[in-house]
């Protein structure tokens, strides 16, 4: 049994336009489910709808088995950090990680104990008498979560918790985030429109894009086999590059400018049709030289030094592809280049609909591990 | 350097414009040095104050537009100011501003502390001045307004307490005529009482004004030194007789004949006129409004009781007179005089007081058509009249001059309230008169010699 | 001179100018003169002057005719009448400032969430912020009238005896306070109900996952967080308890027996209707200094509890 099964769930505000369509999950206990999707895309409405601050417009949740729609926040044995972390600035730390305890009537020294164990593990202990505007936005990010250690909810729900810190701070506690839930066994279910944070922390993890589930998956599961070409693009940094191709003869025009001659494996290994989206890894396309198979010719637009990798970027087509090549290569802007892309590298995705014909076969990096 | 100096510059200028538009809101309209100001049309206008509301007001706006319809060289304005106290207070703080009232009416509670204030002409000199006639005024109302000699307001509008009564209802009760003492009345409404379920016989507010006429009805002073006018008054001398009134008062309480409206007189009014109780005592003022109100049920109007064994004294023309700012310009001050000239006229006194309560206060106006009809047809207006006609005139019936009245009128109303809610007759008017004593004291010493 | 050339800055010149500098009125004194002189001329003159005109006996016209020290003080505090009024004032500010605060408070947070209809009641319970203390004491005094008003009528018609609301000692002051509680909640509720609205939906929320009730979040959460609001709703209301006149000139004019004689009450009778401004001076300067002071307690005794977001 799962720890949480939402079937077709649909939730509207008027009844006319639907913020959430048809969704279907389950979380797994002990689970770091990660919501991901851009902004208005309904995640944070179904967080709320799973903590019962939302009503449910149709559909079933099920928590613990238990059917728990109409069911109160407070029956649902969860706690919530919001991305505002919602502290009271008039208690002081102690009392806001305390906050709620006395509700469900703890004992006094059990509340104590708690509390001590928490601050330990969050590093708060010398804060405990401050009040909230005394602390650091990290801090005050450790206090939420230790309000939600101490309640000791088997659930956790997170609200972009990590939206408010600067990226180095960000890093770290993404770090203590996860190990916190897999030392005390939370099921956590955490919304971000980061798809850094999504990858890093994820167990699995669900896009949703206008209020639609686009694929649900592991990390590498969503990275390797996009279900389509909205997921393709989202995740992974640099952005997947996507293009039209069509198939003239045995070459692949790409964005109608861009030839690239094919194989005859490469052709046995199309899919069905002569007209997809294709996309291709930054990583993927390398750095040709001239007469081996699969090379086309490009324009560069412009390069970015990173120090330890180039990206070059260069049109096909009106798209702009990006390329990474670990190493530093001297590339002037403006100057041709050759570059290697290979058929069987490519994601094939139906012109018009977007959905994935087939993934790409070849992932870089794996067949050195696979043995 | 010399930006800093043009910023200096600047900065005076602006804050000197913005003092002076400012001051300019607070200045007056064309007034000339004179005090007085012209309207549109080119005639002196003179500004009268006074404390007539509703139906009251309309009859004074009539009398007003009437002067000013007769000539062209005035034209009188007149402005409510609120309540006779109300607007004295301000004619005290305005000390003879530009705007100031050049003819102001006064309640009766308010001549001593006119007088004492050196703010207003005497009327005895203006009317040697300008020759006015002033045989056919009213010699109780001269009296009452008289000091040492000296007339210092003219009277106006006259009006004295009455008992106002459902005459449908105590007929209907088997009293035809309305007695003439508290015992008498006592029976009479236990009569009502018997015959009538849903009406309290007796309606009663804390008047001051009616309670030190009654006194003085009952052949007492209210203050001593003969009602202040001998010397000034330093003490309250009115407690028999209030002590008797209260005792009456008490005990149709006690029957449970009456009902109190504490200090409200509209309330009591109004109570009449829809017939929740029988009677009640107030100025005669109100007469032609209670009796338009009392669509469904004869008004009458008997004169104030007096204990049985007493021979009623008669009462001090009350109500309200006009008194002459001084130091007016002559032009000015003939215009006051000839608007005192008509609205004394017994015609035009005739017509203000058939539409009001109040009643003339010159004799000629008895004569006259409009009011010898109108009593014929409503004879209750007359009753109020007579009364004061009938009175006795001595130092007595002069009525009290005293510059703390209105606070002796409180302090009487609030223990005539204590009275309706239980309190003991002898504690409530020992309260009264200790709050009223140290008042005077405190205001005589404050006098300017 | 070079100076000229550098003018942006203050001019640092030589010893002199530095000294001519300090001479002349810097501008922003020159900009406040206005404001500074109504101030002056509105406040602080009269007050200066009414505590001058507190020490002497005064004619009728207000002038000063006899300097008596504090014999003006001491008549007051010896006066029964005077104590009293003090007396009823404490107890009408008993009556109506925590009433006042405590239900535009509970409507306030009542009417709070956006449901539809909400409108209707807000509108309602602000409404008597509109309402002039003439135009609600005419028409609360036809509710009063012993026989005529509404409320009488209903008693009535339910068997009991009409009560005299405002003619019986015993009810007039609580007729009056009920009155002034109805015509303070508008403005109560508004203040409140905008400190209300500054406090994020995500605190209530915590409270709704953490299992807490109605009081539980207004005890711990609501209040302490809209405490800016509710200490100057608190110190607003007692200091205008203090200075009410206006309901008790219009219903009451003082009585029953001086049972709604309140000290601004009191203040007038004696300056307006007795000219005696000497001792009506002196009320004011006691009416100052007790308002003063009870503000200044209630201060202290609260400030530790109002957190400033």
């Amino acid at each position: 049994m799962s720890k949480i099964e939402i079937r077709d769930l649909t939730k509207s505000y008027d009844g006319t336009l639907n913020i959430l369509e048809k969704i279907s999950l389950d979380v797994e206990e002990g689970e770091f489910y990660v919501l991901v999707g851009p902004s208005g895309c309904g995640k944070s409405t179904l967080l709320r709808i799973i903590a019962g601050l939302e009503k449910i417009t149709s559909g079933t949740l099920k928590i613990d088995g238990k059917l728990a729609n109409n069911m109160l926040p407070k029956d649902r044995n969860l706690s919530m950090v919001f991305q505002n972390y919602a502290l009271y600035p008039h208690m002081t730390v102690k009392d806001n990680i305390l906050f709620g305890l006395d509700v469900k009537k703890v004992p006094k020294d059990e509340q104590k104990r708690r509390l001590d164990e928490a601050a330990e593990m969050l590093g708060l202990t010398p804060y405990l008498k401050r009040k909230p505007r005394e602390l650091s936005g990290g801090q005050r990010q450790r206090v939420a979560l230790a309000r939600s250690v101490c309640s000791q909810s088997p659930i956790c729900l997170m609200d972009e918790p990590l939206s408010n810190l600067d990226a180095k701070l960000r890093g770290q506690m993404r770090t203590e985030i996860r190990r916190l839930q897999k030392k005390l066994g939370l099921t956590v279910i955490y919304v971000t429109h980061d798809q850094v944070e999504a990858m890093t922390m994820g167990d699995r993890i669900m896009v949703l894009h206008g209020g639609k589930i686009q694929q649900t998956g592991t990390p590498l599961e969503l990275y390797n086999k996009p279900a389509n070409t909205f997921v393709a693009g989202f995740i992974g940094s640099p952005q997947m590059n996507l293009v039209q191709a069509k198939r003239v003869g045995s070459t692949l025009v790409l964005g109608d400018s861009v030839t690239l001659p094919l194989s005859g494996e490469e052709i046995a290994n199309l899919p069905q049709g002569n007209q997809w989206q294709i996309g291709i890894r930054a990583e993927q396309i390398e750095p040709a030289s001239t007469g081996t198979e699969g090379v086309c010719r490009v324009k560069v637009v412009n390069t970015e030094m990173m120090g330890n990798e180039t990206q070059v970027l260069f049109e096909v087509g009106d798209a702009l592809f990006t390329a990474r090549w670990t190493g530093q290569y001297l590339i002037s802007i403006g100057s041709d280049l050759a570059v290697h892309l290979s058929a069987n590298d490519f994601h094939f995705f139906d012109a018009e609909k977007g959905t994935l014909i087939r993934p790409a076969l070849h992932i870089k990096g794996r067949a050195a591990l696979s043995a | 350097m010399k930006k800093h100096v043009c910023k200096k510059i600047a900065a005076l200028l602006l804050s000197a414009l913005l003092l002076v538009t400012l001051f300019a809101g607070c200045s007056n309209g064309s007034s000339d040095g004179s005090g007085a100001s012209t309207s549109d049309s080119g005639k002196l206008q003179i500004q009268f104050w006074h404390s007539m509301s509703g139906n009251t007001q309309e009859a004074l706006d009539a009398v007003v537009a009437g002067f000013n319809e007769s000539q062209d060289q005035y034209e009188v304005v007149a402005t409510n100011q609120g309540t006779y106290d109300e607007s004295t207070g301000k004619f005290f703080n305005m000390a003879g501003g530009s705007d100031s009232a050049h003819i102001i009416q006064i309640g009766e509670q308010n001549l001593q502390s006119m007088i004492d204030s050196g703010m207003i002409a005497s009327v005895s000199d203006l009317i040697e001045t300008y020759s006015f006639d002033d045989s056919d005024l009213l010699e109780q109302e001269v009296n009452f307004y008289t000091v040492d000699g000296d007339m210092w307001a003219m009277p106006f509008n006259c009006s004295t307490p009455v008992v106002y009564y459902n005459k449908t209802v105590f007929d209907a009760a088997g009293v035809t005529e309305f007695p003439t003492t508290f015992e008498g009345i006592t029976e009479a409404a236990q009569k009502v009482a018997e015959s009538n379920d849903s009406i309290t016989p007796v309606g009663m507010y804390a008047y001051g004004y009616a309670l030190d006429q009654m006194v003085i009805n009952m052949g007492g002073y209210v203050i001593n030194n003969e009602n202040g006018r001998a010397d000034r008054a330093t003490e309250v001398s009115y407690q028999d007789q209030i002590t008797q009134i209260y005792n009456w008062i008490k005990d149709l309480q006690d029957q449970e004949l009456l009902l109190n409206y504490g200090s409200d007189g509209t309330n009591t009014i109004s109570g009449f006129t829809q017939q929740q109780v029988g009677m009640f005592i107030a100025s005669s003022a109100s007469c032609r409004n209670v009796i338009d109100s009392s669509t469904d049920f004869e008004v009458g109007v008997a004169n104030l009781p007096v204990p049985e064994g007493t021979e009623p004294e008669g009462v001090y023309g009350g109500g309200g007179a006009l008194c002459v700012a001084t130091g007016l310009d002559e032009d000015v001050e003939a215009g006051v005089m000839e608007f005192l000239t008509y609205a004394t006229s017994p015609e035009v006194q005739a017509t203000w007081a058939v539409s009001t309560g109040y009643f003339p206060i010159c004799n000629g106006a008895y004569e006259t058509e409009t009011l010898t009809s109108t009593y014929e047809e409503l004879p209750q207006l007359q009753v109020a009249a007579d009364q004061l006609l009938n009175s006795n005139v001595n130092s007595i019936t002069a009525g009290p001059l005293l510059s703390q009245l209105p606070q002796l009128r409180t302090d009487l109303q609030t223990a005539l309230e204590a009275v309706f809610n239980g309190s003991d007759v002898e504690s409530a008017v020992a309260q009264a008169v200790e709050s009223t004593n140290s008042a005077i004291a405190s205001a005589n010493q404050g006098v300017a010699e | 001179m070079t100076l000229e050339k550098t003018a942006p800055t203050m001019p640092q010149g030589t010893e002199e100018e530095v000294v001519e500098a300090k001479k002349r009125l810097p501008v922003w004194v020159i900009y406040l003169l206005p404001s500074m002189l109504i101030f002056i001329l509105f406040t602080i003159y009269p007050f200066v002057k009414t505590v001058i005109t507190s020490f002497f006996a005064t004619s009728t016209t207000g002038s000063l005719t006899q300097f008596v020290g504090l014999q003006n003080y001491i008549d007051l505090f010896t006066n029964g009448n005077y104590l009293q009024s003090l007396g009823t004032t404490f107890l009408y500010t008993i009556l109506t400032v925590p009433l006042t605060v405590i239900i535009s408070l509970l409507l306030a947070v009542l009417s709070a969430e956006d449901r539809p209809g909400m409108g209707v009641f807000r509108t309602i319970f602000s409404s008597t912020m509109g309402i002039s203390v003439a135009a609600g004491s005419v028409f609360w005094n036809l509710l009063f009238h012993p026989t005529a008003g509404l409320l009488n009528q209903v008693i009535r018609w339910f068997g009991g005896q009409p009560i005299g609301w405002l003619t019986d000692t015993h009810y007039a002051i609580f007729a009056i306070s009920a009155v002034s509680i109805w015509m303070n909640i508008g403005f109560s509720y508004l203040v409140l109900m905008g400190g209300l609205k500054n406090i994020d939906d995500s605190h209530y929320e915590s409270v709704e996952i953490v299992g807490g009730g109605f009081f539980y979040r207004l005890r711990k959460v609501t209040i302490p967080l809209i405490s800016p609001s509710l200490f100057f709703v608190c110190t607003i209301s007692l200091i205008n308890a203090f200075q009410s006149f206006g309901l008790i000139d219009m219903l009451t004019s003082g009585g029953p027996n001086n049972s709604t004689n309140l000290m601004v009450y009191q203040l007038y009778q004696d300056a307006f209707v007795n000219f005696r401004i000497g001792s009506a001076s002196a009320q004011g300067i006691i009416l100052f200094v007790l308002i003063f002071l009870i503000s200044q307690l209630q201060t202290k005794l609260t400030e530790r509890l109002v957190t400033y977001q």
